[in-house]
């Protein structure tokens, strides 16, 4: 994976998760939400929070700190959505697009690493998986860590939740229409 | 002459007048009694014979007239005879009745009474005569009866008649027996008392005047003279040989030297009076001074209590308006924590306000971002755009920021309200404490000035008693005064004797010690020599030293016994 393939604005999009600063590249947002009206889905991951309504669209949440295993994250006036737009590869053969909302506890600034500012995900060995890392931009005195999003959501995931999604979408869709 | 002597003669002559008294009552007596014979004698015989001489002429003049009536011849005889008879007695009474008239005219008179019965005698003489030639009377019954019966009676009659007379002559020459014999029984009587008399004065006579002159003791012209010399205030004089005079001599030597004592003492005394009550004087008038003095001090005082009064009814007033004050204050603090109650209120209105300029800040935080990305999304067309999000990204954080501020400075004030409205509550149960204590500072002061008002009373009463007193200490010191000049007028008068003892007056300058009395008694003195010119500049009083067992201790002497001892 090449590190500023996909960067080519050096622009991203800081946010706090339990007080650490993570950086998500701002190709991949589409746009910050405050937290919106949840619908809880039962039989979906714990992670999973639920989905909302983004103008008409079925967008699932993903709570980040869950699926890191740093706990729930508890809904404060701070507390954004941010919402991500991954290119999924479907069974239609179709480039569509996935929009996927992540719990942040609140989101800080846009910034700009050059790539020499950005350094590749360190290595723990073996066991430890490293490729949710995207890399470690140099912010001030510390590191924040840029997340690969693709990577975090293992395809079974996407794949839920964009099948979940569409589903949704329809009835969604209906559901609104009824309205 | 002595008094001796007097007496005597003066009894003697007692006793030769009284026997001169008695001479003379005897021969009195012998007079009065010469005198009683010779009533008796002459003027009582006299009369006595005169009236027989009379009751014979009568009865001779009866006879006549009854020879006159006869009837008989023997009738005629006897009538004749009885006639003669009383004719007879008549010249014999005459003649021993002219015997007893001693004087010229009481003999004239008897002559004269003699030459009538002559003439008389004549002319019934030839009546008889006459009568013996007449014839007889015719007898008849009346002169049966006038010479018969009628006689008879008419001579019992003149018998008792005649016996009455006799017992009067008989009582009179009893009377006059009586009288000598009483005479003499007197004339023994008075000749024993006239001895007893003559013998006893002589001896009370003598006696007396023994016992006088041992009462008087001496000469009584020597003891008037002494009298005179005492008299004139002279008191020196000797009492030599007290011991062997006596009575009213001895007396009056003892009286001269006890009063001598006795006016040695009283010129002490009396100097000491003087000297004591012109310090009197001077100690009653510091007094007088010291009460005026007090009285002024406490008009002082009535000013200040006075002054005093004005104040605390001035503190009782401030604390009236300081209670209200205080409870004016308590309302307002209430009011005031109301108002800081608002504030904090308000404030808290102000937080939640800013909570919403946050949520506003937050969301155009989120609008900039959100352009941000989608200025990034538009490549290098969003550049521009890009700024101005990131600049309105700036805005909404210093809106944030600032909200943030606010937030905490209404918050901190929030809390400094909070402590001002929780101070001015805390405060409010004070002041109304406040308010209570001035309330009694206030009932207080008003307790202060009945009390002030009490005292003031007490000082003005006071004041009357320092009056009082420094009117009666200043009458004291005009009475010590007097006093002063009435003991100088003592020791004046006292200088009017003459005093014994006069050597010591000079050297004793410390007559004002009590011991110097009895010494000064010890040797010749005039009191009214010269006066002590230290006796009434000494101010220290009388030294009276006394030893431990309370004796004065200036010297006994023999006129000790004469004082108490206190």
């Amino acid at each position: 994976m090449d590190i500023g393939e996909n960067s080519s604005t050096n622009q991203y999009l800081t946010f706090l998760l339990n007080n650490e600063t993570y950086a998500l590249p701002i190709e991949d947002i589409r746009e910050v939400l405050t937290v919106p009206r949840l619908t809880h889905i039962p039989c979906m991951p714990d992670f999973m929070r639920g989905v909302m309504n983004l103008r008409g669209a079925v967008v699932p949440i993903l709570d980040l700190k869950l699926k890191f295993g740093m706990g729930n994250t508890d809904i404060t006036t701070s507390t954004v959505v941010i919402v991500i737009e991954i290119s999924v590869d479907c069974d239609d053969s179709e480039n569509s697009i996935l929009r996927i909302g992540l719990f942040a506890d609140s989101v800080k600034k846009v910034v700009t690493l050059m790539p020499d500012a950005v350094e590749p995900p360190p290595q723990f060995g073996m066991q430890v998986k490293t490729a949710f890392i995207r890399g470690m931009g140099r912010l001030g005195e510390g590191f924040t860590v840029i997340l690969n999003i693709p990577e975090i959501l293992s395809d079974d995931d996407i794949a839920e939740a964009g099948a979940f999604t569409e589903e949704l979408q329809e009835a969604g869709v209906a559901a609104q229409a009824n309205e | 002459m002595k008094l001796r002597m007097k007496l005597l003669l003066s009894f003697f002559a007692v006793a030769l007048m009284s026997l001169a008294v008695g001479l003379v009552g005897l021969h009195n007596m012998s007079k009065i009694n010469d005198t009683t014979d010779v009533m008796y004698n002459n003027e009582l015989l006299g009369m006595s014979l005169v009236n027989e001489a009379n009751m014979n002429v009568l009865s001779a003049a009866r006879a006549e007239k009854d020879f006159l009536l006869a009837t008989t011849a023997t009738l005629r005889d006897s009538y004749y005879t009885v006639w003669k008879d009383s004719i007879n007695k008549v010249v014999d009474l005459l003649g021993d009745a002219g015997t007893k008239f001693t004087t010229e005219e009481g003999q004239n008179l008897i002559n004269e009474s003699l030459k009538a019965f002559n003439a008389w005698e004549k002319v019934s003489k030839r009546i008889m005569d006459l009568g013996k030639t007449n014839d007889f009377a015719e007898s008849n019954a009346a002169v049966e009866l006038s010479m018969g019966e009628g006689r008879e009676k008419l001579n019992q009659l003149d018998d008792t008649m005649a016996e009455l007379a006799g017992r009067k002559d008989a009582n009179a020459k009893h009377r006059a027996n009586d009288a000598t014999v009483l005479y003499q029984s007197s004339v023994f009587a008075m000749i024993t008392i006239i001895v007893i008399a003559l013998l006893f004065g002589i001896i009370v006579g003598i006696r007396l005047s023994s016992s006088v002159l041992k009462m008087v003791g001496g000469e009584p012209a020597e003891i008037a003279r002494f009298a005179d010399r005492v008299a004139t205030g002279d008191l020196t004089v000797g009492t030599r040989g007290l011991k062997k005079t006596t009575g009213i001599y001895h007396s009056l030597m003892l009286m001269i030297d006890k009063l001598s004592g006795i006016m040695l003492h009283i010129d002490t005394a009396s100097k000491q009076v003087s000297s004591g009550s012109q310090q009197l004087s001077a100690t009653a008038q510091q007094m007088s001074q010291g009460a005026t003095e007090q009285a002024a001090s406490l008009e002082e005082i009535t000013s200040s209590m006075e002054q005093m009064s004005a104040n605390i009814k001035q503190n009782a007033e401030n604390a009236q308006i300081t209670e209200k004050i205080a409870q004016k204050s308590a309302e307002n603090a209430e009011t005031g924590g109301k108002a800081v109650d608002q504030t904090v209120e308000a404030m808290r209105q102000i937080a939640s306000k800013t909570v919403i300029i946050e949520d506003i800040a937050r969301s155009t935080n989120m609008l900039a971002l959100n352009a941000s990305i989608e200025a990034a999304r538009a490549g290098e067309y969003g550049k521009g755009f890009a700024v101005v999000a990131v600049e309105v990204g700036k805005l909404a954080e210093r809106s944030q920021k600032e909200a943030g501020n606010i937030s905490k400075l209404s918050a901190d004030s929030v809390q400094i309200a909070e402590n001002a409205g929780k101070t001015i509550t805390d405060m409010i149960p004070e002041i109304k404490k406040t308010a209570a204590l001035v309330q009694e500072i206030s009932a207080s002061s008003n307790e202060q000035n009945t009390g002030v008002q009490q005292i003031n009373q007490a000082i003005l009463q006071l004041d009357q008693v320092v009056q009082q007193n420094a009117s009666a200490s200043e009458e004291s010191a005009s009475m010590s005064e007097e006093l002063a000049s009435q003991s100088e007028q003592m020791v004046s008068a006292i200088t009017f004797f003459k005093l014994k003892n006069e050597a010591v007056s000079e050297s004793s300058e410390t007559t004002d010690s009590v011991s110097e009395g009895s010494e000064a008694k010890q040797a010749e003195r005039t009191v009214n020599t010269v006066p002590e010119p230290n006796v009434f500049e000494k101010n220290e009083g009388i030294q009276i030293s006394l030893d431990n067992d309370g004796n004065v201790s200036g010297g006994h002497d023999a006129n000790d016994a004469e004082f108490r001892e206190f």
